[in-house]
C-alpha cells in the first residue's frame, strides 16, 4: 500500500513539475538561485536564451554579435530563438504565460501595458546599473519602457513609417517620385505597364492602410486618432474620409486591391512576394526600422529602393506622422543569471563593436556609444538612418499604445476589407468602425 | 489464502502500471489536465498573466450573440459539409486503382502515400500560393486553355476550394485503410457475381461498398472529427481570408487565446466544439445500424 502511495506521489510530482505553472513557487525558489549566480559570475558555466523577431538581415547580424559575446565570455553561451514577426506575438505570450520565456526579451512597445501591468511583469532594469550603462539613453526614450515608474525595457531605437521607392522601377516608367499628395494619387498615370503598382500598403493585414490614411485625416483635422487617455479622438465623418482616401488611392491604380493582393500569394509577407522582388510593386509605407529586408532582396537583383518625403498637406493642422520606439529589450524577471542577462544586453545595445556588427538592423540604435560607434564607422548612413531622421525630425505624433493592439488591427483590417470589396458605402462601414473601436478602446483603458 | 492472492494481484498490477507509465503520464500532462483545466477556464475571465477570475456562464452567453463566432461556426460547417466526402470518395478511388493487379503496383502505393508525409508543412502551405497565385501554374494552365483565370486567394469560396483540395491530396492515411477493407472483400463474391452476370460497376455497389461499410464508418468518423479541428491548412496558406471566408473556428480559438489574450472565452469555444464534435460522432455512431455490415453481425446473433 505504502508502495502505491508512493508511486502515485512521484508521478503526480512529476506530473506538476511538468506542467510548471511556477508562478507561486517562484518566490521561495528564487532566494537560493540568486545565491548561485553570485558563483556564476566567477567562472562557472551559464547558459542564456535570447529571443528576437525580424527579418534575414536581422538575424545575420544579431547572431554575428552574439558569437562576439561568447568568444568574450567564454564561461557563458547563449542560445538564440529568432523568427519572422508572423506568429511572434504568440509564441512570446505562451512563453510568458508558461514560465519558459527566455533571458533576454525583444519586445514591442504595445506588449509592456499587457505583459507588465504592474510594472512587475519584467526584471527592473534599474537594478542592474552597475552592468548596464543607462547614461547612453535620454529620460523620454527610457520613459517609453517605463511601467509605473519601474524600467521594464529599453527601447532599441526609435521610428516611424515613411514611404521608400523602387527608384529603379519609377525609373523606368519616367515617373518622378512622389513628394505630396497629389503625387502620390496621381503616382500612378505613368505605370503604363499592367500589373505595375507605384505604391503598396499591405491592406490584406489593413493596419498599414488605416496608418496612411490616419496620418492623412490628422493632418486635415487637427485629431489625434487616439486620445492620450485612450478615448477614440476620430469622429465618423474623419474615419470615412480616411476610408474615401484610401479607396481613392485604389482606384486610382496607386494601390493594388486587398483582392489582388492575396491573390498573388495568400498571407504571404510583401517583401517575400514576387511583385516586390521583380519590381513590380514599387513602393511601400514601412518602419524605417525594418526596411532592411526590403531594400536586401531589391538589392540582390540590382535595384534601388529610395526613401520619399513625407507627404503633407499644405494647410496641415499637425504633421501627423508617428513616433514610436521600434523595439525594446527587456529581461525576465525569473531569470536564474541576472548579471549575465545583464552583459548580453550591455554588449548588446551600448558595445562599439557589436554596434558596428549590427548596424542598423534594429533601426537607428537609440543609445548615444553604439551611435557614435557607428558614426566612426561610417556606418549613419543608408535608406534606415535617412528615415528615422525625417521622422524624428518631422515634430511626429507620439504613437498610442492602443493603436496596435491586436483586436484594433482587426477592426482596421475589417473595414479596409469592406471598402475594397465593395461591401457598403463608406458612411456605413465608418460607422461601423467607429463604433468597434470605442468599444474595444472602452475595454482596453478599464 | 484469499490474502495471499491479493497481495500478488496488487503486485501484478503495480508492474502493469509501471508498464504503461510513460502513457499514463503523458495521457494525465498532456491530455486530461488541458481538458479539464479549459473545462475550468470556459467559466472565467482568464488573459494568461494574472489569475483567472471566475465569471459563471457569461462566457456562453456572449459566445452566441459574437457574429465572428457564428460566422466562424457557419464557414467550419461548409468545410466539414464538402471536405469529408470528397475526401472520402477521393481515397476509396484511389484504393480502389491500387487494388487492381497493375505491374509495379507497390511503387505506386508507396508514391501515393507521399503526399500525406509532407502533409501539413509550411513547405506545402508556400507550394500551395504558389500553385493557386495570380500567375500561379493553375491559372497558367487556364489560360493556355484561354480560359479566365480565377482569383483563387482573392474570393472566399475559391479560397475555401484551395484549403479543402489541400487535405483531399492527403488522402494517404484513409487510403491506406481503404486498401487493406477492399483486400478483405472475399473473392468468391466477384466470381459468384460473375458468374450471374453483375456488370463491374454493380459489383461495386452491391458487393464491394457493402462488404466495407465498417470501414467506411471508421473513416468517416476520423475525418470528421479531424476536420472540425481544422486549423494548419488555412493558417498557413490564407490567414483566414478572404472576409474571413476561409476563417474556420479552431482559428478563432487561438486567435482569442493568443491574440487578444481571452484564454476563458477561446475555453468555451472550445467546448462548444468539442458538444458539436461529440453530437455529430453520436449520431453517426447511432445511425451505423442501418448503414454498416458486419461479416459476423456486429458480434451479435
Amino acid at each position: 500500500m505504502k508502495k502505491a502511495l508512493a508511486m502515485s506521489l512521484a508521478t503526480c510530482l512529476l506530473a506538476t513539475s511538468m506542467v510548471g505553472c511556477g508562478g507561486k513557487n517562484d518566490a521561495t525558489t528564487q532566494k537560493p538561485v540568486e545565491g548561485t549566480t553570485e558563483g556564476s559570475s566567477t567562472g562557472d558555466k551559464v547558459e542564456l536564451r535570447i529571443s528576437w523577431w525580424g527579418g534575414d538581415d536581422r538575424h545575420t547580424a544579431t547572431l554575428e554579435a552574439i558569437k562576439k559575446f561568447e568568444e568574450l565570455h567564454p564561461n557563458i553561451t547563449v542560445k538564440s530563438e529568432y523568427g519572422g514577426w508572423d506568429g511572434h506575438a504568440e509564441k512570446i505570450n505562451t512563453q510568458m504565460a508558461g514560465g519558459t520565456a527566455t533571458d533576454v526579451i525583444q519586445i514591442n512597445y504595445d506588449w509592456l501595458s499587457r505583459l507588465s501591468k504592474d510594472g512587475k511583469g519584467f526584471y527592473d532594469l534599474e537594478s542592474l546599473s552597475d552592468t548596464l550603462s543607462l547614461e547612453n539613453y535620454g529620460d523620454t526614450e527610457l520613459a517609453f519602457g517605463r511601467r509605473e515608474g519601474i524600467l521594464n525595457a529599453i527601447p532599441v531605437s526609435t521610428t516611424g513609417r515613411s514611404a521608400y521607392y523602387n527608384k529603379t522601377t519609377f525609373d523606368k516608367f519616367g515617373a518622378e517620385i512622389p513628394k505630396t499628395w497629389e503625387d502620390l494619387l496621381a503616382s500612378a498615370e505613368k505605370f503604363s505597364e499592367e500589373g505595375y503598382y507605384p505604391f503598396d500598403l499591405d491592406n490584406g493585414s489593413g493596419f498599414t492602410t488605416w496608418y496612411l490614411a490616419t496620418v492623412y485625416m490628422q493632418q486635415k483635422t487637427g485629431r489625434n486618432f487616439i486620445n492620450e487617455d485612450g478615448t477614440l479622438g476620430f469622429t465618423v465623418e474623419d474615419i470615412k474620409e480616411g476610408l474615401d482616401f484610401y479607396k481613392e488611392l485604389e482606384n486610382k491604380g496607386v494601390v493594388r486591391s486587398v483582392e489582388a493582393r492575396a491573390n498573388e500569394a495568400g498571407n504571404t509577407a510583401l517583401y517575400q512576394t514576387p511583385s516586390w522582388i521583380d519590381g513590380k510593386v514599387a513602393g511601400v509605407l514601412e518602419w524605417s526600422s525594418s526596411i532592411g529586408k526590403y531594400e536586401a532582396v531589391l538589392k540582390e537583383k540590382g535595384q534601388e529602393l529610395v526613401l520619399g518625403e513625407l507627404p503633407m498637406l499644405a494647410d496641415a493642422k499637425m504633421t501627423g506622422w508617428f513616433m514610436k520606439p521600434s523595439l525594446m529589450f527587456a529581461i525576465n524577471k525569473d531569470t536564474k543569471h541576472p548579471k549575465e542577462a545583464a552583459m548580453l544586453l550591455e554588449f548588446l545595445l551600448n558595445d562599439p563593436e557589436a554596434a558596428v556588427i549590427l548596424g542598423t538592423s534594429r533601426g537607428i540604435p537609440s543609445s548615444k556609444a553604439a551611435k557614435e560607434a557607428l558614426q566612426a564607422a561610417g556606418q549613419l548612413d543608408g535608406i534606415a538612418f535617412e528615415g528615422t531622421k525625417q521622422i524624428e525630425s518631422s515634430n511626429p505624433t507620439l504613437i498610442s499604445p492602443f493603436m496596435e493592439n491586436a483586436k484594433m488591427k482587426e477592426i482596421y483590417a475589417a473595414a479596409i476589407e469592406q471598402v475594397s470589396y465593395n461591401l457598403g458605402t463608406t458612411d456605413e462601414i465608418a460607422a461601423q468602425m467607429h463604433a468597434d473601436l470605442t468599444k474595444q478602446l472602452a475595454s482596453l483603458t478599464k | 489464502m484469499k490474502k495471499t492472492r491479493k497481495a500478488s494481484f496488487s503486485k501484478d498490477r503495480y508492474i502493469g502500471l509501471l508498464y504503461i507509465a510513460p502513457w499514463l503520464i503523458g495521457f494525465l500532462v498532456f491530455t486530461l489536465y488541458p481538458i479539464v483545466a479549459s473545462f475550468y477556464l470556459s467559466f472565467t475571465e482568464y488573459d494568461l498573466l494574472s489569475a483567472p477570475t471566475w465569471v459563471g456562464l457569461q462566457n456562453f452567453k456572449e459566445l452566441f450573440k459574437d457574429k465572428e463566432f457564428i460566422k466562424a461556426l457557419t464557414v467550419t460547417a461548409k468545410y466539414v459539409i464538402f471536405e469529408v466526402p470528397l475526401k472520402l470518395a477521393f481515397s476509396l478511388f484511389i484504393a480502389f486503382i491500387l487494388n487492381m493487379n497493375l505491374k509495379g503496383i507497390n511503387f505506386f502505393r508507396t508514391a501515393y502515400y507521399i503526399p500525406s508525409i509532407l502533409g501539413s508543412n509550411v513547405a506545402i502551405a508556400i507550394l500551395w500560393k504558389f500553385i493557386f497565385s495570380t500567375d500561379g501554374l493553375v491559372n497558367q494552365v487556364l489560360g493556355v486553355l484561354h480560359m479566365n483565370p480565377i482569383s483563387w486567394f482573392g474570393q472566399a469560396n475559391p479560397a475555401m476550394f484551395t484549403i479543402i483540395l489541400l487535405r483531399v491530396w492527403e488522402f494517404g492515411s484513409t487510403m491506406v485503410i481503404f486498401l487493406a477493407a477492399l483486400k478483405e472483400v472475399p473473392g468468391e463474391l466477384y466470381e459468384a457475381a460473375e458468374v450471374d452476370g453483375s456488370s463491374k460497376l454493380r459489383n461495386f455497389f452491391t458487393i464491394t461498398l457493402p462488404m466495407i461499410t465498417p470501414v467506411l464508418f471508421f473513416n468517416f468518423v476520423m475525418q470528421l472529427v479531424h476536420a472540425f479541428q481544422e486549423f494548419n491548412a488555412p493558417y498557413l496558406v490564407t490567414n483566414g481570408g478572404p472576409m474571413k471566408g476561409t476563417y474556420l473556428l479552431p482559428m478563432l480559438i487561438y486567435d482569442n487565446t493568443f491574440k487578444y489574450y481571452n484564454m476563458g472565452y477561446a475555453s468555451a469555444m472550445s467546448w462548444i466544439l468539442f458538444i458539436i464534435i461529440m453530437a455529430f460522432t453520436m449520431i453517426t455512431f447511432r445511425s451505423s445500424k442501418y448503414w454498416v455490415f458486419y461479416n459476423d453481425n456486429g458480434g451479435e446473433e
